[in-house]
């Protein structure tokens, strides 16, 4: 389990986290989400242990992560912009992986060349950016990690092999439970994958839950009120709403149940509680936050 | 291959890392082989097994000694300083970029260990090309019959020391640096910054003191200047016989390795300094231009300091000094010193902050620079630390080297109390004359005379100053004048002996020589003779006896006496030192005069002159010059005048018989008669 509690770190003036806290259950695939400038790549980089933190703690299973070896070699990350040494081939990285990680499993690199059809004896900065991104991912997944840290690890990476890395990823989930921490705007992708999500803005955690909770805890209405009734009765809790002809479309933060046991008073000719998708509440909850697409007319 | 841990928690060294060190920069590594391979070995082997039939033996083991102690001395002190750069580059490269520096902290070493396994790759390397050199060389000698193998030795310990020293050195300045050229600009920086700033201040001193005069570098400036010491404290000593010729190498000419001891230890506390400067570095620093938050103040104020001191003055210099004809003036000073030291200032501001929006940020510190700049001036202008009129108590003084330097010069070092006495009296009375002349130096005058002192004191500290005194006749009669007492120092027989070789320091004289002038003809021609150590001795006590009876040092403010008295004739001594077992040999001269009736008796007695008129006096040596000058420039004048004095429309056309024909333009007046 990864814990986090009221981290802050600073650059200078600066506070690119300003007490974060969130948890991250074990086996889990949790993922982080936020808007540019949020926080998301340097939370990922105190949890790997490149930057000390200036506040709060970071705990993998109990245990503070800064200059724990250990405990690093049970984690492994790949960063957004994954480095490589200039003339190495991922044969050569290879070598310092298997020295580094004591679990790294060679019965795996063989395996895994299937998935990856990358010649390793290539140095690695002649690879596109989707082959270097695939690169980072076979030598990771042969670390054989108990965590797992990855920072927008699909970018650059073509449908096939999107789905084929995050068939790996999960499969080390289940059957070896590893914990995936993944940070990435791709949200219709991570709804796919995370069973937790966190959404952190301005270097602070507005939300966290599972992802069910979250569903669960808002519901977007489709709504026909009768004819007598022309506006969207201002006591009903509602985080944003929006009219197409007869028809409103409300969000609102409860679940179906509660939602509908709101609207029955007004009689309503119809009305359909549908759930929301990740981006969906992404959007609304960060609108709540000063953060939405602003009409701006040029 | 999995990565051993060798402390007790946490991977202190990384094999996994100190592997890909070796094989990732292998280029560098054995560039630096093969170039120690060629130097040592392969040069050895050619030089003592190739074709040399027509070189000694001797000459040739003589020739490969002398040849690695030279590449062990100041030729390593050039190399370490470069290799050390070099390496620590390499290896802590990585520092400098984001994703470099996340790869590398992200990886289950902590940073001690990072740093252990980079640093020791360094080491590793160098030491073993220089044990792989040194076995090679070794071997080659042994087969060779080479017995001096502790030159060997030197030249091992010599290049590893200095090497580990310079490589600490530039690790320790690589942890300051953020970005890749910051670091050898910052290792090149810090090697000269200490002599750099020693001789701003005394360039400074001597625009605005009086008589202020130090380009000394103290000791402590040249241990803070590595290469410089280094270079320094291995240069070798030679050892001659009594013809000059060099000796072979003994074990004492070898170089000390003090130093180079010294050095390694401290390369050893800069290493651990590094250590502790990484363990404190933040991540995100890479690519600022200096790593460490509080180095940063330093930085930004140091700039302003140094670009102040050295383009301030060279700005002074080409601007005020030139104006005012080297008057100087305090707020003027001010004015370049302040202007360049916020250049200075604001280009380091804007090299951390990396943007050229920097003025509103710090204006405060530029103030704060500004108003210590305007302190300096005018402190400097003030001369608030008294350095113009400080003359030290004779009683402080614990020794005096002067220098006098009149129509001859007189140099020595003086520890007798008196004598140094009268030196601070006439210290003190340069000053008041310089105090009445409204502290401006007084340039009138006949002649001058120079004056350098340099006081150790009792407690170790120095007063350098050097002055030229102006003076007329009048001036020499007035007995507190300077030129009046300088005239007294010149002719005071302690003054006179301490220009000879210190009494103790000569172990004997082993001869000398004299130089004579040929003045009979148009212009004069040298010649000389030597002479054994028995007639040095001869002459010597007739010297003293000279100098005791106070014929020496006379005519020496009195141009046309000393002119008309001074032999040209130089009378070189050539001596021994006490202690000194290179076998060098050593020479002092004098300059006599017709006074010295002592010593004039002594030389005709050794057969060296038949009477005085075999010695040229200076006037006479001046009037031979005079005479070859005039009669030169009169064959010139004829020359000239033969050239032009023909009509320019004539020529004159004929053999030696005389003219055959004159044509004039245009016409021809005449035929052969």
């Amino acid at each position: 389990m990864i814990e986090i509690r009221d981290t802050v770190k600073r650059f200078e003036q600066f506070a690119a986290l300003d007490g974060v806290t969130l948890t991250v259950p074990g086996g889990a695939v949790y993922g982080l989400v936020g808007p540019n400038g949020a926080g998301k790549s340097t939370l990922i980089r105190c949890l790997t242990g490149v930057y000390g933190i200036d506040g709060g703690s970071i705990l993998v299973d109990g245990e503070p992560v800064w200059e724990n070896t250990a405990l690093k070699r049970r984690m492994i990350g790949i960063p957004d912009d994954w480095y490589y040494f200039l003339q190495s081939s991922i044969r050569d990285m290879m070598r310092l992986y298997r020295g580094m990680y004591p679990a790294f499993s060679m019965e795996r690199y063989e395996k895994l060349k299937e998935a990856f059809p990358i010649d390793e004896r290539l140095p690695i900065r002649r690879l596109s950016k989707g082959m270097q991104k695939q690169a980072a991912f076979w030598l990771t997944l042969c670390c054989l990690p108990e965590y797992l840290i990855l920072d927008e690890p699909v970018d650059g990476l073509d449908p096939v092999m999107r789905r084929q890395v995050w068939s790996l990823v999960l499969d080390d989930v289940t059957q070896r439970g590893t914990t995936v921490l993944v940070s990435s705007h791709n949200l219709r992708e991570l709804e796919d994958v995370c069973d937790h999500v966190g959404i952190l803005d301005h270097g602070k955690v507005l939300l966290e839950r599972s992802l069910s909770q979250l569903q669960d805890n808002m519901v977007k209405l489709q709504v026909v009120f009768p004819e007598d009734v022309t506006e969207v009765p201002a006591e009903l809790p509602v985080l944003h709403a929006s009219r197409l002809g007869r028809v409103h479309t409300l969000i609102m933060r409860k679940n179906a149940q509660e939602a509908m046991a709101l609207l029955s008073p007004y009689h309503p000719v119809l009305a359909d509680a549908i759930p929301l998708t990740l981006e969906e509440i992404f959007i609304y909850e960060l609108g709540g936050a000063d953060y939405a697409v602003k009409d701006i007319v040029l | 291959m999995q990565s051993k841990t060798l402390c007790s928690k946490g991977a202190c060294f990384s094999r996994a890392l100190f592997i890909n060190d070796l094989t990732r920069f292998w280029p560098l590594w054995a560039l630096y082989l093969v170039g120690w391979l060629l130097t040592m070995p392969v040069i050895q082997f050619i030089e003592l097994f190739g074709r040399n039939a027509w070189t000694d033996r001797a000459d040739l083991i003589e020739n490969a000694l002398d040849d690695v102690l030279a590449i062990g001395g100041t030729f390593s002190a050039v190399v370490a300083v470069v290799v050390g750069c070099l390496f620590a580059m390499t290896l802590f490269s990585y520092l400098t970029t984001a994703r470099s520096v996340g790869f590398a902290h992200a990886l289950p070493v902590r940073r001690e260990g990072l740093f252990i396994t980079h640093f020791l790759a360094g080491c590793a390397v160098f030491l073993f090309t220089h044990l792989l050199t040194l076995g090679l060389t070794a071997a080659i000698w042994a087969a060779a019959g080479v017995r001096m193998m502790s030159v060997l030795g030197f030249w091992f310990l010599s290049i590893t020391g200095q090497t580990f020293f310079f490589y600490c050195f530039a690790v320790f300045c690589a942890m300051f640096a953020g970005q890749i050229l910051a670091m050898p600009v910052f290792y090149g920086i810090f090697n000269g910054l200490a002599v750099g700033i020693t001789q701003l201040i005394h360039a400074m001193g001597e625009m605005f003191f009086y008589g202020y005069s130090n380009w000394d570098i103290p000791a402590a400036v040249e241990w803070l200047t590595p290469a410089l010491k280094l270079g320094e404290s291995l240069t070798r000593t030679y050892g001659y016989d009594t013809d000059g010729q060099r000796l072979p190498l003994t074990s004492d000419q070898v170089p000390g390795l003090g130093a180079v001891g010294v050095y390694a230890l401290a390369g050893a506390v800069l290493a651990v300094a590094a250590l502790a400067v990484y363990r404190r570095r933040r991540g995100e620093s890479a690519g600022d231009t200096v790593a460490v938050g509080w180095a940063r103040p330093a930085f930004r104020y140091g700039v302003g300091v140094c670009a102040a001191l050295s383009l301030g003055q060279g700005l002074y210099a080409l601007t005020w000094d030139q104006f005012s004809a080297g008057n100087e003036n305090a707020a003027a000073f001010a004015v370049c010193l302040v202007l360049t030291g916020l250049i200075g200032y604001y280009g380091a501001e804007m090299l951390l902050n990396k943007s050229f929006r920097v003025f509103r940020l710090g204006w405060k510190g530029a103030a704060v620079l500004a108003g210590l700049l305007v302190a300096l001036s005018a402190g400097c202008g003030a001369d608030v630390l008294g350095v113009q009129t400080r003359v030290p108590d004779a009683a402080q003084v614990k020794s005096l080297d002067f220098t006098i330097s009149g129509r001859s010069s007189y140099s020595g070092t003086l520890t007798d109390p008196e004598t140094i006495a009268q030196f601070t009296q006439l210290h003190q009375a340069i000053l008041r004359k310089w105090e009445a002349d409204n502290r401006q130096s007084d340039h009138s005058g006949d002649d001058s005379i120079y004056i350098s002192l340099d006081y150790e004191l009792n407690s170790g500290a120095s007063v350098s100053r050097n002055y030229n005194i102006f003076y007329s006749a009048a001036d020499l009669q007035n007995p507190d004048s300077p030129a009046s007492l300088a005239a007294d120092l010149l002719s005071s027989p302690t003054v006179q002996l301490a220009d000879l070789p210190e009494q103790g320091t000569v172990e004997r004289y082993t001869g000398g020589y004299l130089e004579y002038y040929d003045v009979s003809g148009p212009s004069y021609s040298q010649d000389g003779t030597d002479f054994d150590a028995d007639t040095t001795e001869a002459l010597l006590d007739a010297f003293y006896q000279d100098v005791k009876a106070g014929h020496a040092g006379l005519d020496q403010m009195d141009s046309a006496a000393w002119e008309q008295n001074t032999y040209a004739n130089t009378l070189v001594f050539y001596y021994r030192k006490t202690g000194d077992n290179s076998g060098r040999i050593y020479s002092t001269s004098v300059t006599f005069s017709a006074h010295y009736t002592n010593l004039l008796v002594a030389l005709e007695q050794a057969g060296l002159i038949r009477d005085s008129s075999d010695l040229t006096t200076y006037a006479q040596l001046d009037d031979n010059e005079t005479g070859y000058d005039k009669e030169k420039a009169a064959v010139q004048a004829a020359a000239t005048e033969e050239k032009f004095a023909p009509d320019a429309a004539e020529t004159v056309i004929g053999g030696a018989d005389g003219p055959t024909e004159i044509i004039v333009a245009d016409q021809t007046t005449g035929g052969q008669n």
